[in-house]
């Protein structure tokens, strides 16, 4: 019988060993880093950061008698000493040059200066983002498909092929390419990557950073080097890089087996002759509806009974129709209400069973005799 | 079934597409332009069969049947695909002395229709472009002829009637066009601006200077794109703007005339059964910018010697069956009510239905006119002849289709009116004991207008069953539509009749105009007869055209 611990690696003699070690810090610390998905350091290195950890806290117990106001005071009248000696140091150079140069230059200068700011007053907003723009691709750094896209420059992993490439980003960064089955323009796909990383993207969260390098830490930092693949946007994003048409006929035929009805299918074709052409061979899906590569709609079985409705087109009026029709005063235009004709019916009808029943109680009495003969005459 | 339309765009279409912009007058124009041009050439049918005796005596369904046809033919001409709605609004109807509204007797009718010498025949006639429409009605008379040349001129109570029908008219466009400088306003009218109680009182005076009478059914009123009276009596259109006359009116002019108003009037005043803006009244005044029809319809009574009432009587495909009357005829002209949907039980019916809605819209029809071509004018007699024979087959089948749509209220026939004479004595002999809630629903009236003779307290239907006691009364018709156009150079178009095509016959009346009212008339004649005193009068010109079925020109009555 051996008793261990598994998240410090350890094994004891008895139980009362490993009882104590359970409660002791070490252990707990090695519990957090095991949360944290951190290997589990030994009893010295423990032991270690412990002490370093005291000597902080002991220094930052004399620093804490200055309060963090002090602190904040203390960086500005920093800051402050040293702009005013950059701006001493930036004056003196102006009087310099000044005594150097003639006035003409100067004057130049001057309208040199006055004309850029009229240009930047010139520029119109399409003009500030075509310059934007122009900004951004300069910035833009040519990471090459044979380089790993997510190390830093200076480790310079560089490969053979895309292949290797690959492979190594799976395995260090966990780069992980959806549908490989389906991937045709590989180095495509690489090179669309690099190039938005090259313009300061992460892939995955489309986060800016900006330069390379920090789209780079950014992804190292968020464990961000994966491409999204969930959502209808992020799929057509890529898209172009793959090629699934070998899938779609087995997909129709799929659907065929599932109950599907096909509604009308005269009058969807009709309606889509005016749309541009449906790419070959695409079923879309819409609610229940199929929407087949020919444009026709097959619905679902259960909605069968709103398919198999034979509704009266909507009248249209023309003009002259809608012109009488506005101009009508006559009140018959309103529609009788149903339920009150049902209510007058019912009305009617128990008034009359109480007339039957009257009739019928008063012909007991009748005297149907045809020489009448008082009883109590006799 | 929810017809409605959005406040918005009832106010694009009953207000915005109303304003008179160069495109819309020029619709109207053309549609002016193509009525003349139908008018001139029925005008000269009949003139060439009856008078000149150039062709053969022509029917009056044929005469109906030409004159359609001439119509479609022009509007196919004009707007080819540029309007969506463009046909006729009005069916070439011809109305002989006592008959008045609605006589277009089908291309199948075996009778005999022709004209005698002596009748006063009311050719009606109307075409819209867009919703724009232009409806003129002219009276002629037929005369008995000498070296082509009438033997005489007209006398009588119909002499008198066209007569006051003229000098009425013409006054009345005066009186309008007075709208756009209203400074020029005769001073003995003590009026500024003019309203529909002034322009009923001088149309009625001048009737009855001349001895004539104002038929119910007269009216001046305002028109808009596709409202132009043409469903009167089936839709009740709203902010009705016109005079119009009716019985009550002439009841009120007994009433004074007798002195003893005392006497007569019921205990309750006339009052119209709902106060919408549906219901016509006279409290209201001539704009420029609008567009007017004058309808006048007017009976002389020169020859009779009692009082009474003109009212108007339906005539159908059984009247004349049960009592002396012997006169009948089936209505051929229908129109569409679309407030009413229905699932139709017969093709044909679906078929004829889709049609109409499509062809016609809100517009009269008559039933050759679906699902065929008519016939083509220029064409040679026996070809004529051959179409009409292919239209007549066809007509079998829309009977069919029509009986059904008619069943369901999904259209209405257009009744065929005559004009008649009911004595007073009888009116006031008789007891009406349903007082005054007896409405006839055959009869189209305008709303607030059931009760023909409200002070004496006659509903409809008892002044049905009076009908009996009286008898038919020829009339007279005029009517033309006018823009009063105050865009740039205020004028007042007349898109048809006017001396060119509409010009007056040969007539002579007894009756003279007392020299006030001459005088008031004179004026107002005198304006329009040039620009610079006062009204810029245009009268739209017929299209210039070739006589096709005979060479000689249409002749000349003075």
């Amino acid at each position: 019988m051996v008793f261990t611990c598994n998240t410090c690696n350890l094994q004891f003699n008895n139980a009362d060993d490993q009882r104590s070690h359970m409660k002791s810090e070490w252990h707990r610390y090695n519990l957090k880093r095991r949360v944290a998905q951190l290997p589990p350091i030994n009893e010295e290195m423990f032991n270690e950061k412990v002490a370093n950890a005291s000597v902080q806290d002991a220094a930052k117990e004399t620093t804490k008698q200055e309060t963090k106001k002090d602190q904040r005071r203390k960086q500005k009248e920093e800051i402050l000493k040293q702009k005013r000696a950059i701006l001493e140091q930036a004056k003196k150079a102006m009087l310099k040059e000044q005594e150097n140069l003639a006035e003409e230059p100067k004057a130049d200068q001057e309208i040199q200066n006055i004309t850029k700011q009229v240009e930047c007053l010139e520029l119109t907003p399409e003009q500030e983002e075509e310059k934007l723009l122009k900004e951004k691709l300069s910035n833009k750094t040519e990471i090459p498909p044979t380089t790993c896209l997510f190390a830093h420059r200076k480790y310079n992993h560089n490969f053979q092929s895309i292949d290797e490439n690959i492979d190594h980003m799976f395995k260090s960064h966990g780069l992980y390419i959806p549908e490989p089955n389906y991937l045709v323009d590989k180095t495509g796909l690489i090179e669309y990557l690099a190039e938005k990383i090259g313009f300061g993207f992460c892939i995955a969260c489309n986060y800016q950073g900006r330069n390379t390098d920090a789209a780079r830490e950014h992804m190292l930092n968020k464990r961000h080097m994966r491409i999204p693949y969930e959502t209808e946007d992020e799929k057509l994003e890529i898209s172009k890089f793959y090629d699934f048409s070998s899938t779609y006929n087995d997909e129709e035929e799929e659907g065929d087996e599932v109950d599907w009805e096909d509604v009308e299918e005269g009058e969807e074709v009709d309606s889509e002759e005016d749309l541009p052409p449906v790419e070959k061979d695409a079923i879309l899906q819409d609610g229940d509806d199929l929407i087949l590569p020919s444009g026709a709609i097959v619905g679902h079985r259960s909605n069968a009974r709103y398919y198999r409705q034979n509704l009266p087109p909507d009248r249209i009026l023309t003009e002259g129709q809608g012109t009488v029709i506005a101009a009508e005063t006559r009140h018959m235009l309103t529609l009788k209400d149903r339920k009150e004709i049902a209510e007058q019916k019912r009305t009617w009808k128990k008034s009359k069973k109480m007339e039957d029943l009257n009739d019928r109680r008063a012909a007991k009495f009748i005297n149907n005799q045809p020489h009448y003969r008082d009883q109590l005459l006799q | 079934m929810s017809l409605a339309i959005h406040q918005d765009d009832a106010d694009i279409l009953l207000k915005q597409k109303n304003i008179l912009n160069e495109d819309n007058l020029e619709k109207y124009r053309v549609a002016g332009q193509i009525t003349q041009t139908g008018l001139q050439y029925l005008i000269s049918l009949i003139n060439n069969s009856y008078h000149l005796k150039t062709t053969a005596k022509i029917s009056v369904q044929d005469l109906c049947l030409l004159s359609d046809s001439f119509l479609f033919k022009l509007l196919n001409k004009q707007y080819v695909n540029k309007v969506i709605e463009k046909g006729i609004s009005h069916p070439t109807t011809i109305n002989v002395n006592e008959l008045i509204n609605g006589f277009a007797p089908e291309i199948d009718d075996e009778r005999e229709f022709y004209f005698k010498e002596g009748d006063v025949v009311t050719l009606s006639l109307g075409v819209q472009i867009d919703g724009y429409t232009s409806q003129v009605s002219h009276t002629i008379v037929i005369y008995p002829t000498e070296n082509n040349k009438p033997t005489g001129p007209l006398l009588g109570n119909n002499a008198d009637a066209i007569c006051a029908c003229h000098i009425a008219i013409e006054s009345v466009i005066a009186l309008l066009g007075c709208s756009l400088n209203p400074e020029k306003l005769p001073q003995n009218l003590q009026s500024s601006k003019i309203t529909g109680s002034l322009i009923r009182n001088l149309v009625d005076s001048i009737a009855d200077q001349f001895n004539c009478i104002v038929l119910p059914g007269s009216k001046i009123r305002r028109i808009r794109r596709f409202l132009a009276g043409q469903a009167e009596g089936i839709v009740a259109e709203r902010d009705f703007k016109g005079v119009v006359w009716d019985e009550s009116h002439q009841e009120i002019r007994l009433l004074k005339q007798g002195n003893t108003t005392q006497d007569l009037i019921v205990s309750e005043k006339p009052q119209s059964t709902n106060n919408s803006s549906a219901v016509p009244n006279d409290e209201f005044f001539i704009e420029p910018g609008e567009v007017y029809q004058i309808d006048l319809k007017m009976s002389g009574l020169s020859n009779l010697n009692e009082i009474g009432i003109i009212t108007t009587d339906e005539i159908d495909q059984f009247s004349g069956k049960n009592n002396k009357q012997d006169f009948n005829s089936k209505s051929s002209i229908f129109i569409r009510d679309f407030a009413i949907t229905h699932q139709l039980k017969l093709k044909t019916a679906r078929k004829m239905l889709g049609e109409v809605d499509k062809k016609f819209s809100v517009y009269p029809f008559k039933l050759d006119y679906i699902g065929n071509e008519l016939i083509d004018n220029e064409k040679s007699q026996q070809e004529i002849n051959e179409q009409i024979a292919k239209l007549k087959q066809s007509m079998k089948s829309n009977r069919l289709g029509a009986s059904e749509l008619i069943n369901r209220h999904l259209i209405k026939s257009k009744p065929i009116q005559i004009t008649k004479f009911v004595p007073l004595k009888e009116i006031l002999l008789t007891s009406n004991p349903t007082g005054k809630h007896g409405i006839d629903l055959s009869k189209p009236v305008l709303p607030g207008m059931e009760i023909p003779l409200p002070n004496i307290g006659i509903s409809s239907i008892k002044l049905k069953s009076l009908l009996k006691t009286g008898f038919n009364i020829s009339n007279v018709r005029e009517s033309t539509t006018i823009i009063i156009n105050n865009n740039n150079n205020n004028e007042v178009l007349r898109l048809n009749g006017g001396e060119q095509t509409a010009n007056i016959n040969w007539i002579h009346s007894n009756y003279k105009l007392n020299q006030d009212l001459q005088d008031t008339i004179n004026y107002l004649i005198q304006l329009t007869k040039d620009k610079r005193f006062g009204i810029n009068l245009k009268t739209i010109n017929p299209y210039k055209l070739k006589q096709q079925n005979a060479s000689v020109e249409s002749m000349q009555i003075d």
